[in-house]
């Protein structure tokens, strides 16, 4: 990878939230941080990330209003958005998609390989 | 509310085609003439509500409403009894149907009673709704938690903030299998749950079995070294590919192997996975040298919360929902779950699951080269 790739967390629980953040800068990436989806789609506005992991569950507006907004955007239509979710069920996977999502992965995550994985599929 | 879908099953032209009068100007309305049409249309457009002529050549009607039941149960059903043959009226009520009615027919109490069903579905259907995000809040705030647990005990492990003692390194480990545990257990209950009151959806793709069954072996690689178990996968190097549920056939193989590694204490665990093409299936087998079950006990293992010895100052500690979950899971994707087990010897789990039509085609042609 040439430059650092600047990466959006979007997770309302705080601990959740430092624990990707962790694992993400573990891999040398630069971090910007949002606990809601309103947030999430000022701060992408402002700091134009190279891709966002987006939790759905969350107060204000959830990660599927802000992934929908986002794709209403000119910079974001594109912009690559993985869905993190808690959530064990699969319907949910399915909606994140509908949202306009490119990729999926469950809390927890047993294998963090996987997120290097995605990222290396959006960023190259 | 959208206009209800309804559908009138009767062999006979006369009464079909005067409910279908009296019915028309309010909902959609579809007819068939034999059961299996019955079943048929119910597979292709979603009913709300059927009236069912119980006395039909071919398929009997009890047979028909116990069929579309099963894919809805919150279908409405309403007898058409010809005769005043209450028998099967009786029979058909039984069956979970509304309410009954007689030729000929009153328009104004048909119109009430086709109401009043719909009514009741609708008000069942919210239910369903209701319970089904319930559940989805419940699931989401209980693996929450559980996932922050996992994952900095899993930082810890890597040794991302430090090194670590080998006591340490160990009470670790406990922690992380202990998680994982309970984290498996959350899922079989919601699954469990979910698949009782029958929103569970079908997500079917096309996904490599052998994959799948080397993700979750990899989970117990750690368990198995501490057991001094070996598991050997016994896979085809071209990949067995699927079209079903992948998310589906992982929790099933998750719990049968889950099982394989708890009650064997030595010797060794063997997975195979293979096609059987001249029965369009997928196997997965998973040959255990375990504790046995007794052969009069194999049917009671796939009830919830059955462990062979309930009562024992347990050896085995666990719910027992892994096997009732494990069959359901089959039963949800049309497969089987076949168990032959000998005491102090081991047990051999056999999982078929069907694949589609779409690879179907080319399994056939595989066959003929």
């Amino acid at each position: 990878m040439a430059a650092k790739a600047k990466i959006l967390v979007v997770e309302d629980n705080e601990d959740n939230r430092e624990l990707l953040v962790f694992r993400l800068q573990q891999l040398g990436y630069e971090i910007l941080v949002a606990s809601n989806g309103k947030e999430a789609i000022e701060t992408a506005a402002r700091a134009r990330p190279d891709l966002i992991f987006m939790d759905l569950r969350m107060p204000v507006m959830d990660g599927w209003e802000a992934t929908r907004a986002l794709r209403q955007t000119d910079w974001g239509k594109d912009l690559p958005v993985i869905a993190v979710t808690a959530h064990a069920f699969e319907e949910e996977k399915k909606s994140a998609f509908r949202a306009g999502c490119n990729g999926f992965i469950a809390k927890p995550i047993l294998d963090y390989s996987i997120i290097q994985k995605k990222i290396q599929k959006f960023l190259g | 509310m959208d206009r209800a879908n309804i559908l009138i099953v009767d062999d006979e032209m006369g009464p079909r085609e005067s409910l279908k009068m009296i019915l028309k100007p309010y909902f959609n309305v579809y007819t068939a003439e034999r059961g299996g049409q019955a079943i048929e249309m119910a597979n292709q457009v979603p009913i709300d509500l059927v009236t069912l002529d119980l006395k039909m050549p071919g398929l009997p009607g009890t047979k028909v409403l116990e069929k579309i039941k099963q894919r809805d149960p919150d279908i409405e059903a309403i007898i058409i009894t010809g005769y005043g043959s209450m028998d099967t009226a009786i029979e058909g009520l039984r069956l979970g149907a509304f309410d009954y009615i007689s030729k000929p027919f009153d328009v104004q109490h048909i119109l009430a009673l086709v109401r009043r069903a719909l009514e009741r579905r609708a008000a069942r259907l919210k239910l369903r709704e209701i319970k089904s995000e319930f559940l989805a809040n419940v699931s989401h705030e209980l693996r929450t938690p559980l996932s922050v647990v996992i994952g900095f005990v899993s930082i810890l492990l890597d040794q991302l903030v430090g090194k670590l003692t080998d006591e340490q390194h160990r009470a670790l480990e406990k922690v992380y299998k202990n998680s994982e545990e309970l984290l498996g257990l959350v899922d079989n209950v919601l699954c469990l749950t979910s698949l009782n009151s029958g929103d569970l959806p079908l997500m079917e793709k096309e996904f490599e079995v052998g994959l799948v069954a080397k993700e979750i072996a990899q989970r117990y690689a750690k368990q198995l070294e501490e057991k001094g178990i070996e598991l050997a996968i016994q896979s085809p190097a071209s990949g067995v590919r699927t079209v079903s549920d992948p998310a589906k056939v992982s929790r099933i193989f998750h719990n049968l192997l889950h099982n394989a590694v708890k009650f064997t204490a030595k010797g060794q665990i063997t997975v195979k996975v293979h096609r059987s093409a001249n029965r369009g299936v997928v196997d997965l087998e998973i040959i255990d040298t375990g504790v046995g079950i007794p052969r009069d006990h194999i049917e009671g293992m796939f009830q919830p919360f059955q462990q062979l010895d309930g009562s024992m100052r347990r050896e085995f500690s666990g719910l027992g929902l892994g096997l009732t979950v494990a069959r359901r899971l089959t039963d949800f994707l049309g497969g089987t779950l076949e168990i032959r087990s000998q005491p102090n010897v081991g047990t051999h789990v056999l999982l078929s699951v069907p694949y589609r039509a779409a690879t179907q085609k080319s399994e056939l042609s595989e066959l003929r080269h």
